[in-house]
């Protein structure tokens, strides 16, 4: 195990930085486009339905199903996976942006408006902040599932972790497998604490540090 | 008389339903007084004043403020110039008692408005404790008088020139309902605005209102003073509502 480590600790590195990409690449187009889904769907009815029906039933699709559904169109390699996260990604997305536009009461919407404040400082100093707590949440879960998924994506030539998980199943070496197990999830578990941590600071500023006074 | 509001044959639905909600609305509101508007719930009376400061907008007629068209206004500075306070107070929760009260003037850039005297003479004024402590304190650290205390305070910052009142004191416990009754009938002696007045109940609106409207299924059934309105009811609904509400 250590002298796996010793001799492939290039690979390693190599593979985690290769993981870490494809997830950020992977937030950096989803969350655009959930917002631009939120925005149709709170903007036409039948349409709007139609698209949640649609991310729906791709969150249904497993993984490995769906990235082979886009090799024919994207071919293999990081585009597809990306494309293929993304996809997955929109229906928790467009869920935890709706919540958060919950959030504002019709009380507080009123009461801003009614006080004159106009569209955009309205939104930066009243609806923002309020929401603020959903839309990281809904981050920090796409942010785990996507870690996870990132890791099929090895299957279509996008490389990162899986890779390494899927050469130590074909080769039966324990060593890999484990490595890229204690990987994987290692990752998961810290990119959810920093954005657990940013969650419960966004919670306690929406609240007034209500939150925080263990109440 | 100063006509300050003018409300003229209003005509209000909403688009999803086909129901009038207000019909016909047509009165005066003069400078300096209280108008307490009376009615049921479903009567109309909070969209009666949602259409002061373009919460909604009416299906047909005109309200002039000032004797201008308020749809002809910018929307942000018309409601600068008019107070709003409602029951579940509406107050930011992420933001502390002084920065509630001065966020519109921040926000607007309006320095006298924003400075830390106004907020401490709008608590006084609001009969709160205008100390650091409190300034700090944010909504869920107040009691529902200190709230709605804190929403009127803020609604008052920028110095509007009507207040409008939806129900404030609708969620109080009873003496605290008097208290604040009290201090709004002084405060508005001390500045001298004009108020609109939401209420379902009789003796608030009889409390505080120079003039009473009374509203039924989105219809005026009589504006008058308290004096005429018990002395010359002007109808059988008016009449069964004094009854019911002297109890």
């Amino acid at each position: 195990m250590i002298s796996y480590w010793q001799n492939s600790y290039d690979i390693i590195c190599a593979s985690l930085l290769e993981h870490l990409q494809l997830i950020g690449l992977a937030l950096l187009c989803s969350v655009p486009f959930a917002f631009l889904f939120v925005f149709i769907i709170s903007n036409t009815k039948i349409f709007g339905k139609l698209i949640m029906f649609m991310l729906v039933i791709i969150y249904c699709v497993p993984s490995i199903a769906l990235f082979s559904l886009l090799i024919p169109l994207f071919g293999l390699g990081k585009t597809t996976a990306v494309i293929g996260l993304t996809a997955y990604n929109q229906i928790l997305l467009v869920r935890s942006i709706t919540s958060a536009k919950a959030a504002i009461s019709s009380d507080i919407d009123e009461s801003a408006k009614g006080l004159g404040l106009s569209g955009s400082s309205r939104f930066f100093a009243i609806d923002f902040p309020l929401m603020l707590p959903y839309l990281i949440s809904g981050l920090r879960i796409v942010t785990v599932s996507t870690a996870g998924i990132a890791t099929i994506a090895a299957l279509i030539n996008a490389g990162g972790l899986g890779q390494i998980l899927f050469d130590g199943m074909r080769m039966n070496s324990i060593p890999k497998i484990i490595t890229a197990i204690i990987l994987i999830s290692g990752l998961s578990l810290i990119l959810n604490a920093a954005l657990e941590y940013f969650e419960k600071k966004a919670v306690s500023f929406a609240t007034g540090s209500y939150s925080s006074m263990g109440i | 008389m100063d006509t300050i509001l003018s409300y003229q044959h209003i005509n209000f639905y909403y688009n999803s339903q086909k129901v009038c909600i207000l019909k016909d609305i047509t009165f005066n509101v003069e400078k300096g007084e209280i108008i307490s508007i009376l009615g049921n719930s479903g009567s109309g009376k909070t969209t009666l004043i949602k259409l002061a400061n373009r919460l909604l907008v009416p299906a047909s007629g005109h309200i002039l403020f000032k004797g201008e068209d308020i749809s002809t206004m910018d929307t942000a500075i018309l409601r600068r110039h008019m107070g709003y306070v409602i029951q579940q107070s509406g107050l930011f929760p992420h933001m502390s008692v002084a920065q509630n009260i001065n966020i519109a003037a921040r926000l607007n850039k309006e320095k006298t408005y924003a400075s830390k005297e106004r907020v401490t003479e709008l608590l006084k004024l609001s009969r709160l404790p205008c100390d650091e402590e409190f300034r700090n304190r944010h909504p869920w650290q107040l009691s529902g008088g200190q709230q709605q205390r804190v929403s009127l305070a803020r609604a008052l910052c920028c110095d509007p020139e009507i207040l409008l009142m939806d129900e404030p004191f609708g969620a109080l416990d009873a003496i605290t309902r008097l208290e604040l009754q009290e201090e709004l009938l002084q405060l508005q002696h001390q500045t001298k605005k004009t108020i609109l007045f939401v209420t379902h109940d009789l003796k608030e609106a009889l409390a505080l209102g120079n003039r009473i409207l009374i509203i039924k299924d989105g219809e005026i059934q009589q504006l008058a003073t308290p004096e005429e309105l018990t002395s010359h009811p002007a109808n059988d609904y008016v009449c069964k509502l004094l009854k019911a509400g002297r109890g």
